[in-house]
């Protein structure tokens, strides 16, 4: 599975550095905790295991940026956080008018690659329209990208999105990212046809 | 004027706690226990009798337990139209920064348990900061303590 995910690979990088940085520091502040919480969790002993989905109903109200460091924490963590549900709610949560039923949205989206996909490609680098971030998008995917067409996507958005960075997204931006993401779907396809001498 | 029923909720440190019945039934779970036992019960056995209305929380200590009361207390008229909603948020943003961090995870474990859906709302929210980074990996530790 190579790269259109080159956005999420420097979020993850991102995030495995926290990752490293927490666990040292974990490490003297999980023992502290442990004896301070010693009492607690003696107390409680049906309480070792925080169960899937009180997980779920936690990340339910976390942002975006959150929930991708939260998958880095752990398996089951990392299980919970993958539900497309989570992120189907990430995306959806700014789209003011989204022009169809929810379901059906669900279901186009799914079959293109996911709301995680969408978002981690389309939405999370155009709601951090810091100039760095915008260039390494268009040049990471002029490079992953067979075909010029994402990145000539990718430059004319600059201007619009570096003017209002968290509006609320309106039909337009919708259907402009869900294009993209069909975009890239129907690249991938056409690249694997193009193997065996079309 | 009519002096309310009172339910006794016993924790698992076998500590007891005497709440008002409506307060107590702010918790589905605690309800469905209270009304299967008045199902129980014989025509016979008069009102009066104790024993009948003890609940008991196998997995609640006290201490968290007294925190979900203290949280039930404050929201057992949120059904009537005559709520605040300000001071509501402001008693219930009060109330996370007051527990410690320790209590809010068993808070959050004993909202689930209770199935009191507006805490396990409240405290959802408030797991997660939005205030920097450093804040978000702490209130990660928070819920990963509570793995550990």
């Amino acid at each position: 599975m190579k790269r259109g995910f080159s956005m999420a690979e420097e979020g993850d990088n991102k995030m495995k550095k926290l990752k490293v940085e927490e666990e040292e520091e974990g490490e003297d502040k999980i023992e502290q905790q442990q004896q301070e919480e010693e009492v607690v969790i003696v107390q409680g002993p049906g309480f070792t295991n925080l169960d899937d989905n009180l997980i779920f109903e936690v990340f339910k109200h976390v942002d975006a940026r959150t929930l991708g460091m939260a998958s880095c924490v752990s398996k089951q963590w990392h299980k919970t956080a993958q539900d497309e549900r989570l992120w189907e709610l990430i995306c959806t949560r700014h789209w003011a008018n989204i022009g169809c039923g929810n379901q059906q949205l669900r279901s186009v989206v799914l079959a293109l690659g996911g709301f995680r996909r969408l978002h981690s490609l389309y939405i999370w680098p155009l709601t951090r329209p810091s100039p760095s971030s915008l260039s390494s998008l268009s040049s990471s995917s002029s490079s992953s990208a067979p075909s010029s067409s994402s990145s000539s996507w990718a430059a004319p958005l600059k201007p619009v999105v570096a003017a209002k960075p968290h509006a609320r997204w309106g039909k337009d931006e919708v259907n402009l990212s869900l294009s993209l993401l069909s975009i890239r779907f129907y690249e991938k396809m056409n690249y694997s046809n193009r193997g065996p001498g079309r | 004027m009519s002096s309310k029923k009172m339910i006794t909720l016993k924790s698992l440190d076998g500590r007891t706690l005497e709440v008002e019945e409506a307060v107590a039934k702010k918790s589905p779970m605690i309800k469905k226990m209270i009304e299967d036992e008045d199902v129980m019960e014989d025509e016979v056995d008069d009102e009066d009798n104790d024993n009948d209305n003890v609940v008991h929380l196998r997995k609640v200590t006290y201490k968290v337990l007294d925190k979900v009361m203290e949280y039930c207390k404050r929201h057992v008229n949120d059904d009537e139209k005559v709520v605040n909603e300000d001071e509501l948020k402001a008693w219930d943003q009060d109330f996370i920064v007051k527990t410690d961090k320790s209590t809010l995870c068993n808070l959050l474990l004993a909202a689930y348990y209770l199935n009191i859906q507006s805490l396990l709302l409240l405290l959802s929210k408030n797991a997660f900061h939005k205030t920097g980074e450093d804040k978000t990996m702490e209130d990660m530790r928070i819920l990963l303590a509570c793995q550990q």
